[in-house]
């Protein structure tokens, strides 16, 4: 039972290298009396508020004091400088919002757990090849050996995962993710069925009626929620099964599932090292520790290996936490460096936040000068001084972080969503779309941190020096508290990072629109689209291999019969198959062409896009032939392979040259190669050029704008998955349903995937600049914002600290002129120094990652010229409001403040 | 306060790490110790302080005991009290029973 991540890196921090076994281990079994006292989620909290108690008491030095009555003053300067409230807020929150978002992303990656009961302790037995450096999956023969052995975990079972329709020819097949699984794995989750009952061990027996048990969303979006659902026949992967229950809303285990068949392994009938690919899931024993199971299972391994050397040479067998880390072989320390890495940002955001908030804050606090003097006067120490102040940032920076939780609940909500959307079932359905409590807890600790950034340096350097000197200021006889240099450059910095951001915002903005508005090159309108997937056997050995081709081979058949039997139906006009669509991820490789040369290397400097198209698919399509001939009917079969290329092709890579008749080839990465070559000529045959087309759309990339494709036919074999347009009249997403039904008729293993119109090809990119672009746009204007408030305070200050010095040049003379620009200079220092300082930064930033793909254009340098002046103006007029002021100053004024 | 006498938790960590022996008193026992005779609230953090401040004082040692499996493979920060620390205990509580001398029918009417 680990203590709370952010404890144990809390206290590793703060402990020092002497004490952080002892305190470690404290906070460990403190943590373990307390969970089996109060459970976990009380002991969570609670070990985080004791880390941080004993964190304090590890560094205190007894520094200051504060009080509830401060507490109270902090809530009275909210409203009374609602200027600061707001500007101070708004960063604070954006802070720790972005800081917050991080944390919780990191914990569940790095240290995922599942919200049941005893899922701390569910844990993941597996056999590592060291040789191949990965999972060594086909362990079914040791999975028998373990459930009779193994006596430091329990509830030993097993599930794979596969990719399947689920439907019935009353409601056509959808395809999902179902898991075989053994019912000892299910019952981890200790989460019983919505409705009927869960899976037995009695329906692991081969001459089991098949069952199946279905996830609550199949249930609601296939089978319409029926009541009824349980004990009816329903389809999976084609073979009937019985549905036996129904599991509850987002119940999700051993990952994302939308329906679960029991696991039929009998280990007596699998050799070492063949068998399906499985994976073997135990619960540890209560009071077992990881360490213990691991050392157990390698005795076990090792007894298993003496008597077969042979195949467990390379083997080693280890016990690991159940959902895995992003990097399953992470180590402890690895683990914590790497949340402590993302801690560290979170930090720094909230310092950088913060340190601008302080300018504020010291602003504030020298405008109360007189106020804290007199206290001190009166006996405060300085202490206690600068724990009121502090006390007043803590609760800006609490109200703040409050708004900044739940905009970073809505964030992750919104991030886990485009996360799940462009990944699928592969993101990890453990990473919550929602803050837990220990990282609420996290960001009220560094809410407590940029409280102390805003509010004790201002305080230290307004008490600084001795009372008496600090009386003779307020009376006006000492020198004036000024702005230091520290605060110039926090202004210099701000501005600096506003020019930074801004075109980086205008960029990705055009790249954003970029996409948006990209030309597919063909009607996509008219086009409904799908990929065409079934389940291949992950078995290992020849068995596996022949189910294997068999699999394919059905599969390509069925889908030139899906193809066949949707060009019948009357709303459907032409229909095509290719490798990708256009608007898709296309594969994309080195090339060589014979008899040319790339600046004076046979392979060209970049990669190239190719696709497998079928014969008909430029006709389908659309596409123009320019020059030569498209694919015949032949072509797969032939043997000299061939190839059309795009008439971007013929201008960036031939240089416009005649490209029909010239051959083409993938020099292939060798090991000890830098760059691509070709090894062996068998292996990298040459594909000569039979056609030209026009430009259709490829990868939706703006880093790609080079556009260059190369189109080979359909391999008569055909592919693992296959994506499939038809032009359909009418509705399309209403005709969805139709080709399902058409589809579970031809072949019920028929999988139909992102059925969706053909303008929808590339919208996950589309949606991540987008999301990008947002994102940036906020952090630019909360920069712009700090920046001129920052300008802002500073001048304002400056001219009620000077008022007595202006009023005295006005009295002797002194022109607007000269006054304005005696005000007006310091805040032009700094804005011109923050954008030659953001300016230099973004250049070197653009020239270091420059490429040929983004030569700098004359509109480009407009654009960032223009750029430069709309900044220096808004920069400029946060100053105009204090320079008025100090314009309007009369002799008449510096006498009332002598007075 | 001369070093030879201690504070009321000084005293009452002290007696704790007493009772439990050097291969035993440690932070986390020492407070269930205290917690579990006087029933009061102890503060692991307190425990810490007062700890590092005694064996500033001279009147403890501490060291490190073998990796236990429950606090995860880490070890414990065995305490043991020295013959300063001994001879403190002894002062403060011969001050204490001869503070307290012939008042026990007074405290024990308080309620």
């Amino acid at each position: 039972m680990k203590p709370p991540l952010p404890a144990r890196a809390l206290l590793w921090l703060l402990a020092g290298r002497d004490r952080r076994a002892d305190v470690l281990g404290d906070l460990e079994e403190a943590h373990r009396l307390r969970v089996a006292r109060s459970g976990a989620l009380g002991a969570y909290v609670s070990t985080c508020l004791e880390a941080l108690d004993v964190g304090y008491a590890l560094v205190h030095r007894g520094a200051f004091s504060a009080s509830w009555v401060d507490v109270k003053l902090g809530l009275r300067m909210l409203l009374k400088y609602p200027g600061l409230t707001f500007v101070g807020g708004v960063a604070i929150a954006f802070a720790v919002a972005a800081g917050a978002g991080s944390l919780q992303f990191a914990s569940d990656i790095l240290q995922p757990s599942f919200d049941v009961d005893e899922g701390d302790r569910i844990v993941w037995l597996q056999l590592w090849d060291r040789e191949r450096n990965r999972r060594h999956a086909n362990t079914a023969y040791e999975l028998g050996i373990w459930r009779d052995e193994l006596t430091s975990v329990h509830e030993i079972g097993a599930f794979l995962v596969f990719g399947a329709n689920v439907g019935s020819s009353e409601h056509g097949a959808v395809p999902s993710t179902v898991a075989e699984v053994t019912a000892a794995a299910l019952s981890l989750a200790r989460t019983p069925p919505h409705l009927g009952r869960p899976i037995l061990d009695s329906d692991e027996a081969p001459d089991a009626t098949p069952v199946v048990l279905l996830g609550y969303e199949t249930w609601q979006s296939v089978f319409a929620g029926e009541g009824d659902i349980v004990g009816r026949t329903v389809l999976v992967g084609g073979e009937p099964a019985t549905v036996i229950g129904v599991m509850p809303p987002e119940f999700a285990f051993p990952t994302v599932m939308d329906a679960w068949v029991p696991l039929r392994i009998r280990a007596t009938e699998h050799e070492p090292g063949t068998g399906p690919g499985i994976i073997v899931l135990a619960r540890l024993n209560e009071g077992v520790h990881i360490d213990e199971a691991r050392a157990e299972l390698r005795r076990v391994i090792a007894v298993v290996a003496s008597d077969d050397p042979a195949t467990y040479e390379h083997v080693e067998a280890d016990v690991r936490p159940y959902p895995p880390p992003i990097v399953p072989t992470m180590s402890e320390v690895a683990t914590v460096g790497m949340y402590g890495m993302v801690a560290i940002f979170a930090v720094a955001l909230i310092v950088l936040a913060c340190g601008n908030v302080a300018l504020l804050v010291f602003a504030r606090t020298a405008s109360r000068e007189a106020e804290i003097v007199v206290r001190s006067a009166l006996g405060a120490g300085r202490g206690r001084i600068v724990g009121q102040i502090f006390v007043e940032a803590l609760v800006l920076a609490l109200v703040a972080t409050g708004v900044g939780l739940v905009a970073a609940n809505v964030g992750l909500k919104w991030v886990v969503e485009i996360l799940t959307q462009q990944n699928g079932d592969s993101f990890p359905f453990w990473v919550r779309d929602r803050l837990t409590t220990s990282t609420m807890v996290q960001a009220g600790l560094i809410a407590v941190i940029g409280a102390a950034v805003a509010g004790v340096p201002p305080a230290l350097k307004v008490t600084r020096g001795g009372l008496q000197q600090r009386l003779q200021r307020v009376a006006g006889r000492g020198a004036a508290l000024n702005f230091g240099g520290v605060w110039s450059a926090i202004i210099v910095m701000q501005i600096a990072g506003t020019v930074f951001f801004a075109p980086i915002v205008v960029w990705v903005g055009v790249d954003t629109h970029t996409i948006r508005t990209a030309d597919a090159g063909v009607s996509v309108e008219r086009f409904l689209t799908m990929r065409l997937e079934t389940r291949l056997s992950t078995e290992r050995g020849e068995a596996g291999d022949a189910a294997r081709r068999e699999q394919m081979a059905r599969f390509n058949r069925s889908v030139r019969a899906f193809a066949d039997r949707l060009r019948e139906q009357s709303r459907v006009g032409a229909v095509t198959l290719a490798e990708q669509l256009p608007g898709g991820w296309h594969p994309r490789d080195a090339i060589e062409v014979e008899g040319v040369e790339f600046e004076g290397r046979a392979v060209l400097g970049r990669r190239v896009e190719h696709v497998d198209v079928a014969t008909d698919f430029f006709e389908v399509m659309g596409t123009p032939v320019l020059a030569g001939r498209t694919f015949m009917p032949q072509d797969a079969s032939a043997d000299e392979r061939v190839v059309v290329v795009n008439e971007e092709f013929v201008e960036r890579v031939l240089g416009g040259a005649n490209a029909v008749g010239r051959r083409i080839r993938y020099p292939t990465s060798a090991a000890d190669a830098s760059e691509p070559r070709v090894v062996d000529e068998e292996d990298a045959p040459w594909h000569r050029i039979v056609g030209v087309v026009r430009q259709i759309g490829l990868t939706l990339d703006p880093d790609l704008p080079d556009g260059a494709g190369i189109y080979h036919p359909l391999p008569e074999e055909g592919l693992e998955a296959i994506h499939l347009a038809a032009q359909v009249s009418g509705d399309r997403e209403a005709y969805v349903s139709t080709l399902r039904s058409i589809a579970m008729s031809v072949d019920p293993t028929l999988e139909l995937h992102e059925v969706q119109p053909l303008e929808n090809m590339g919208s996950d990119t589309l949606l991540a600049y987008d999301s990008w672009f947002r994102v940036l746009v906020i952090a630019a204007a909360i920069a712009l914002l700090l920046s001129n408030a920052g300008i802002y305070a500073v001048m304002s200050f400056a001219v009620s600290r000077r008022t007595r010095e202006i009023g005295v040049r006005r009295a002797l003379g002194a022109g607007g002129r000269e006054i304005l620009w005696s005000v007006f200079r310091r805040s032009l220092r700094q804005v011109i120094g923050g954008i030659v300082l953001g300016f230099a930064v973004f250049l070197s930033l653009l020239l270091a990652t420059s490429s040929s793909a983004r030569s700098p254009t004359w509109a480009g340098v407009a654009m960032v010229l223009g750029h430069l002046t709309v900044m220096t103006t808004v920069c400029l007029a946060a100053s105009v409001v204090p320079c008025r002021r100090a314009m309007r100053i009369e002799p008449t004024d510096a006498l009332r403040e002598e007075g | 306060m001369p070093t030879d006498s201690l504070a009321e938790f000084e005293l009452l960590v002290m007696l704790a790490a007493l009772r439990l022996g050097p291969e035993d008193a440690y932070t986390v026992s020492i407070a269930a110790d205290i917690a579990e005779r006087t029933g009061r609230s102890v503060r692991r953090a307190n425990v810490y302080t007062t700890l590092q401040r005694l064996e500033r004082k001279g009147l403890i040692t501490t060291r490190l005991g073998d990796p236990r499996p429950e606090r995860g493979g880490r070890p414990r920060r065995l305490v043991m009290i020295r013959m300063a620390g001994m001879v403190a205990l002894r002062n403060t509580t011969s001050a204490i029973e001869a503070m307290m001398g012939d008042l026990g029918p007074e405290l024990g009417s308080v309620s």
